[in-house]
């Protein structure tokens, strides 16, 4: 064999020996979420102190709070599992299975009622909402519901967390109202 | 140093034996008319095999030891100077396989029709719901209101052929317990259909044996076969009231069940109607839970609602955020359900 | 030469590596100096020894897989590894053996020995040879990319939906598995036409096909089975790409696709498949053997039939692998018919060697012992397959250990130990030097030993009733001391597999320099230097009997053995114009027209680069990449095709 040969032989047998090392590192994949007992999610009482409504007065902890990321966006794991639940839990019967609306309001588009913020969407998915949004909160452990918001999330209407300032409050009707809400609002 | 090479071959040679007493998934012995003939069929073939490999191999030792003629000496010289013969070797001994490989295919005919349908039309019919990674079954009633649904561990009455109709939740499964019948796959968007028959009485062990998921390791199923009578009993049992909790810690913790549990399991009677996970409606009935991972006692009935995933990997049952009382409730709750 | 002269009459000449012709020829055929020679080389024995090289790498890492998995399944409820960690490790191991070392280890020893075997100069697709082998590099690569990262593929080597749709694994590791494999077909797919090619077009002068050895009739059946299997599951990977990411729903029984379509392309496929892999090595073991046994294989003509059958009865067979999946009883019982028939056969094959050994005089070689304990091995596996063909002994026997144990004994039994074997004995001619036999015969012994231990208690462990792809298993079912076994057996074996590595590395250093034919062997190749010189031959050597060298140890009487009727070595086509080869009629190899052929060129090189460019553009969701290297593949094809004056051919003027 020549000379170069051996020499990419010997760096291919190098790659050969690191590969199954590396490969042991947390491994992802399928529909497991083995990785989770690692994940840190946000503080109950952190989420929690997210006020609703008019922020006027509002202590300075807030900015801190709206700020809280979801530990699962982007993770598809997570946004699969996301949607496991939406239709395990039946969110479906009332937010579509395509999350457009039906009964409940539209999750894909960029009017969020109370909050379109990933910790907004927490809050409601936990707290229930007026008007026949159920509390999730005793069905659902934390980990479950965050899932849900990368979920929903997925779905492209959510507010980025970098845009908390935008999101200090719900969006009356009328404000931020998607363009094809807007068409049917005319009186 | 000899002594102890004889006693390791004894050791391994004895090893296989001594793991024969305490194998409940294996099928040498088999107790159904849906698999017994398989298993003389596979012991008959196994023993075709055996000798096959006997007589090859002394064919092969043979020819590589067998005395040759002295004067083939010269390393120049070939041993057979023509491109020809030895052509009875193919000849008789393709001959002979293909002889053996008739009769075997002949027998093999016979016991697939044999096992292919159930001695009488079954009485009985269970329909299973393969989910990752536990067994939904439900026994279908005469009436509506003798229908129940139940998880992860059958009763059958011994002596008749009961037929069970395997459709799955999610992926690709099979559905196997091997001391009574073969295995049969549990594909999404068909129904299929296996029957067997136990005619033992006793608790048989099954698996899933089609890879569906992390915990496809953990995936056991348990058969209890019964006589007639305490079959109906079961059969009663499972229909009968749920018992309604007595003590203040145990409706404490039917109420933390309602708020935590009830959106994915369902007791029967009670107001949970969750479809997502295992039915609980007599759970304490069932030798075991986590499809047959744990034995079903107080303490690790607790650890799996702390902590799912740090026994079963993977699972899809979340951890609940529980206190120390509220779990403690829950259990206690949990074990009242006779 | 810039005239044309393609249809010249060859000269008849004497000649030897010494002659002035062969200066010429090494001028003509040898590669550019330099790593860039190394890159555009098309010289069919350098690509061979990379293929050798190559997947001997990858059998270094599935090995480690396997040892990393049988660490974690010695004793019950370990906790070694991870269960995604383990499903991964599993598929990655199937992967690299099947796919990374079992077919192109073969390849590779055919594509240095066709030619030199066949009495040519070089493969009849030089450059398309080097395309086969950057092809399956990068996919090999491609394969292992994203298990690096922890998100290797982790459905098992066949990969059933709906597990391996979007929702069930949502991450990338099924898309690399997916993507990865369509490139890695164009590979297997360009190789086998190259070897049909150079079968039905470049053999020496009277190598009518009758005569050629028993390697080349695997390879080329291998050939045949997979340019009709390949499409099977590209198309299958490609669909289930579509339904991950395009939105389509082939698999999707919900959208009324049929998740069983999955099955039957796959194993389509996959069952022909583990015919080529091991043919050709059946080939090593019936053209090693009669030179160790000192006389000519026994039965020729029925081992070729046999080879051919098998791989055409290997066509019928694919359900077996479905026997649990509730399809009619009846169909099933056609399937399990044709697999016990497809015994017969292999059987011609096992008792023709058999009987080469028995009437003839063995020479105790390393390569001898491979390729005598292999026959043990073939049936041993081939009868654990005789008991899952029986469709209700397989409802028992599918998805245990049973198969795990036969799927070994036939792989590494009927694929490894001839390959083994086949590097015992052409390494000498390849490397110019002798591999020790002490150390030969130590390595052939404990992977002999640790092979038997560690595979033959997965019988047992079947019967026990243990599934496979099972990361771990309870206490109390029986299974912990069988695993315990099977475990120290893999390590022995893995022993056994490294002695033989460093018999590898020691010999090349040390070994005792080669003549050019040790063995007293009868083939083509053995008459050439050891190494052979990069134009093979000095002469085309004009054959006239399967077992050229020995001719002169033949009988008198046999037809082959005139003198009129010789075959030459010495004499031959001289074909010293440039690069060229002589290209000869199908059935009985007569001359027909000489042809000319491409020298180094970076095209394959090229166009590996940018077909697996396109497929990381589709991984990576980026059609602008895929786009442009879409446009590279076009353009490199462009460069390749481009006309030379030097491979002018045009069609021979028959008179």
């Amino acid at each position: 064999m020549d000379h170069c040969a051996a020499r990419a032989g010997m760096g291919m047998l190098a790659f050969a020996l690191l590969t199954p090392l590396s490969g042991c590192r947390a491994a992802q994949g399928g529909s497991s979420m083995t990785a989770q007992s690692t994940m840190n999610l946000p503080a109950e009482s952190a989420a929690g102190a997210v006020p609703l409504g008019q922020l006027a007065g509002a202590p300075a902890e807030t900015a801190t709070s709206l700020s809280i990321a979801n530990p699962y966006e982007h993770n598809p794991q997570a946004i699969q599992a996301g949607r496991q639940l939406y239709l395990q839990m039946n969110c479906a019967g009332c937010h579509a299975y395509n999350g457009k609306g039906n009964m409940g309001p539209d999750l894909t588009d960029t009017y969020w009622r109370y909050g379109g913020l990933p910790v907004q969407i927490y809050n409601t998915i936990h707290d229930g909402r007026p008007q026949g949004m159920p509390a999730w909160k005793r069905a659902l452990p934390p980990d479950e519901i965050w899932k849900l918001v990368a979920y929903i999330q997925s779905l492209g209407g959510t507010v980025s967390v970098s845009n908390y300032e935008h999101a200090r409050q719900g969006d009356r009707p009328g404000d931020l109202i998607a363009p094809e809400a807007q068409a049917e609002a005319q009186p | 140093m000899r002594p102890r090479i004889a006693m390791l071959c004894c050791g391994l040679l004895a090893a296989p034996a001594a793991t024969w007493a305490e194998t409940p998934m294996s099928y040498q012995r088999t107790f159904g008319p849906a698999v017994d003939p398989v298993t003389r069929l596979a012991w008959g073939l196994g023993t075709v095999s055996l000798v096959v490999i006997v007589v090859i191999g002394v064919l092969l030792l043979g020819s590589l030891l067998r005395r040759r003629d002295a004067a083939d000496g010269d390393s120049g010289q070939l041993a057979v100077r023509h491109d020809g013969g030895g052509m009875a070797w193919i000849y008789v001994g393709s001959g002979i396989s293909l002889v053996v490989l008739t009769g075997c295919m002949v027998w093999t005919l016979i016991v697939t029709a044999a096992v292919a349908r159930p001695p009488s039309p079954p009485l009985l019919t269970v329909q299973v719901t393969a989910s990752q990674w536990w067994w939904g079954l439900r026994y279908q009633g005469a009436q509506p209101d003798r229908t129940f649904t139940t998880a992860n561990e059958i009763h059958i009455p011994v002596g008749q052929p009961i037929r069970f109709e395997l459709a799955s939740a999610d992926v690709v499964h099979s559905f196997w317990i091997p001391q009574l019948a073969g295995k049969m796959d549990v594909i999404p968007g068909q129904t299929n259909v296996l029957w067997l028959q136990a005619n033992k009485p006793g608790t048989y062990r099954g698996q899933c044996a089609a890879y569906c998921g992390v915990q496809h390791a953990h995936m056991a199923i348990f058969l209890v076969a019964e006589s007639a009578q305490d079959f109906a009993a079961w059969q009663n049992h499972q229909l009968a009231e749920t018992p309604m909790p007595v003590s203040d810690s145990d409706r404490r913790g039917e109420e933390v069940f309602q708020g935590h549990c009830a959106v994915c399991h369902t007791i029967r009677g009670t107001g949970s109607a969750g479809h997502v996970g295992p039915d609980l409606t007599h759970l304490m009935t069932r030798g075991t839970i986590a499809a047959g991972l744990l034995p079903n006692t107080p303490g690790t009935l607790a650890a799996w609602i702390a902590n799912p995933g740090s026994l079963k990997p993977g699972t899809h049952m979340p951890a609940q955020v529980l206190s120390g009382s509220e779990l403690k409730a829950v259990t206690s709750y949990l074990t009242t359900l006779n | 030469m810039t005239t044309v002269e393609s249809d010249r009459a060859p000269i008849i000449a004497t000649a030897n590596d010494q002659s002035m012709s062969s200066a010429a020829l090494l001028r003509s055929w040898e590669a550019k100096p330099g790593i860039g020679g190394w890159l555009s080389t098309v010289d069919h024995k350098q690509i061979g020894i990379r293929y050798v090289v190559t997947a001997f790498l990858f059998l270094i890492v599935g090995g480690l897989e396997a040892l990393t998995m049988r660490l974690q399944l010695a004793r019950p409820n370990q906790t070694l590894l991870t269960p995604e960690q383990y499903s991964q490790i599993f598929t990655m191991h199937g992967i690299t053996m099947i796919f990374l070392y079992a077919l192109p280890v073969l390849s590779g020893f055919s594509n240095y020995l066709w030619p030199l075997l066949l009495g040519s100069r070089d493969m009849a697709f030089p450059r398309l040879n080097a395309l086969s082998y950057w092809v399956y590099l990068f996919a090999g690569i491609f394969l292992y990319s994203s298990f690096v990262f922890g998100k290797g593929p982790d459905n098992g080597w066949f990969n059933y939906v709906p597990y391996a749709s979007l929702t069930y694994s949502p991450g990338p590791n099924i898309d690399v598995y997916a993507l990865g494999m369509v490139l890695y077909g164009i590979s297997t797919t360009v190789g086998s036409i190259n070897f049909i090619v150079t079968l039905v077009h470049t053999r020496a002068p009277g190598m009518s096909i009758n005569r050629v050895p028993i390697l080349v009739w695997g390879t080329l059946t291998a050939s045949v089975g997979n340019l009709l299997a390949v499409p099977a599951v590209s198309l299958a990977f490609f669909m289930l790409w579509m339904d991950r990411q395009v939105g389509t729903h082939f698999f999707d029984s919900s959208a009324g696709g049929q998740p069983m379509l999955w099955q039957h392309l796959f194993w389509m496929f996959g069952h022909p498949w583990v015919y080529a892999i091991v043919l050709p090595a059946m080939g090593i073991v019936s053209d090693g053997l009669p030179t160790f046994c000192r006389r000519p294989l026994v039965g020729y003509t029925a081992v070729a039939l046999a080879t051919v059958t098998t791989m055409v009865l290997g066509f019928g067979v694919w359900v077996h692998h479905m026997f649990a999946s509730g399809l009619p009883i009846l169909s099933l019982s056609f399937f399990g018919a044709a697999s016990m028939a497809i015994v017969v056969p292999s059987s011609v094959a096992v008792f023709a060697w058999l009987a080469t050994i028995w009437t003839g005089r063995p020479v105790f070689t390393t390569a001898f012992l491979y390729f005598a304990g292999f026959i043990l091995l073939f049936v041993i596996g081939g009868v654990s397959g005789f008991m899952t063909a029986a469709v209700p002994v397989d409802w028992q026997l599918t998805r245990t250990y049973f198969v795990v144990a036969h799927l070994h004994y036939v792989i590494i039994g009927i694929n490894v130990f001839p390959v083994i074997g086949g590097v015992y004995y052409w390494f000498p001619k390849v490397t110019g030097r002798l591999m020790k036999e002490g150390l030969g015969k130590w390595s052939f012994w404990v992977m002999f030993l640790g092979f038997n231990v560690a595979f033959f208690p997965m019988h047992i462990l079947g019967f026990l009733g243990m599934p496979r792809q099972i990361y771990t298993y309870s206490d109390g079912l029986g299974w912990g001391t069988p695993n315990l076994i099977v475990t120290i057996g893999a390590f022995v074996f893995g022993g056994g597999i490294l002695l033989f590595f460093i018999n590898v590395i020691l010999s090349l250093k040390h070994g005792a320099p080669s003549p050019p034919n040790p063995w007293d062997a009868a083939s083509l190749e053995w008459s050439t230097a050891s190494p052979p010189p990069v134009y093979n031959f000095a002469v085309i050597p004009i054959v006239a009997s399967r077992y050229p060298l020995w001719e002169d140890k033949m009988n008198e009487d046999d037809g082959a053995s005139h003198d009129s009727n010789r075959s030459s070595v010495a004499a031959g086509m001289l074909l010293d114009q440039g690069r060229e080869t002589i290209g000869t009629t199908l059935l009985d190899a007569e001359p027909d027209v000489i042809l000319r052929m491409p020298g180094d060129s970076y095209s394959p090189l090229l166009a590996a680069l940018a077909m697996t460019a396109a497929f990381v553009g589709l991984l990576l969701h980026s059609y602008l990449v895929f786009g442009i290297a879409f446009l590279l593949t076009l353009l490199t094809s462009v460069l390749w095709l481009w006309p030379q004056l030097s491979l002018y051919q045009r069609e021979p003027s028959h008179e």
